[in-house]
């Protein structure tokens, strides 16, 4: 199944076709996410209008650990089958998750400061959601740090799996410690507690993250793949002339 | 202080930048990913004129 989604030539045609509706789709759901969550939803009973940050904040930090998830599977890939697309994908997968871990930290700071009256605490929340961009920090810089691809691919491929501690530690931190940071309104077992209101636009915002942040791995993964073929082209002719 | 929707209850210092942040963010990465992406085409067709 892999194999054949991982044929360069049927990942091109079948992406070329599906880019544009990604990006347009994207751009809608963005755009109501931002009408509904500036113009449309109600002030919170305690928050009043500072929690409007929540229609970004939260969905750059379910999109940071969901790509982090992605990166991770995609690493086993790499370790168990040594398929070189799928190295290609995590590469591709790590700078778009550490943008919106980092949004997630900023995002989050600008809140925290009118809510609790600091830009920062040590909080297992926010900590945890530290420890994740240094995991996409580490893992961008290790798959870059050897002279041979192929080691800092290994390298990097395992730091990712051993990153993947961090997401639960991440969910369940507000419920394991006692933290400033609110516990989960809406992934929770019992469904979630925030208005239908709210809901809407926080949804709009994160499908509209998911599917941008699908384009741009899209066109990233393309753009290796040509890439690729451009330095074999030249070792091709290096060679050549060598001979 | 007048309740305009701007001034968002006076929170707007950090309501305006992060949204801001957050579209700047995704702009940075699309045009970057549209850049590179049209670099190396343009790579690719020239080393193909080449008859490399």
């Amino acid at each position: 199944m892999f194999d054949w989604l991982a044929n360069p030539n049927r990942f091109k045609r079948i992406t070329n076709k599906l880019e544009p509706f990604l990006i347009v789709i994207s751009i809608i759901l963005i755009a109501s996410g931002l009408y509904f969550g500036l113009f449309d939803s109600p002030k919170d009973y305690q928050q009043g209008d500072a929690v409007r940050i929540m229609y970004v904040h939260v969905p750059s930090a379910w999109l940071a650990s969901f790509l982090f998830l992605s990166l991770a599977v995609s690493c086993i890939f790499y370790l168990a089958w040594k398929h070189p697309f799928a190295d290609i994908i995590s590469n591709t997968i790590a700078p778009i998750g550490a943008v919106f871990s980092v949004l997630t930290l900023v995002t989050g700071s600008l809140w925290g400061k009118p809510m609790w009256g600091t830009w920062w605490v040590w909080d297992a929340r926010l900590t945890s959601m530290l420890v994740l961009f240094f995991f996409y920090l580490g893992y961008i810089i290790l798959s870059n740090a050897f002279e041979r691809k192929i080691d800092g691919s290994k390298s990097a491929s395992v730091l990712a799996l051993i990153g993947l501690i961090n997401l639960p530690i991440i969910k369940f931190s507000v419920d394991w410690w006692h933290t400033l940071h609110q516990p989960s309104s809406i992934l929770k077992f019992d469904g979630p507690s925030i208005d239908e209101q709210m809901l809407l636009p926080l949804i709009l915002m994160f499908f509209g993250f998911s599917i941008f942040s699908l384009y741009l791995i899209i066109v990233n993964v393309k753009t290796k793949l040509i890439q690729k073929k451009c330095e074999a082209l030249i070792l091709k002719s290096n060679l050549k002339e060598f001979l | 202080m007048e309740n305009i929707f701007w001034i968002m209850e006076g929170y707007n210092i950090y309501i305006w930048p992060s949204y801001f942040l957050t579209l700047l963010s995704l702009l940075y990465l699309f045009l970057l990913s549209f850049y590179r992406s049209k670099k190396a085409k343009k790579l690719l067709n020239k080393l193909i004129k080449l008859d490399v």
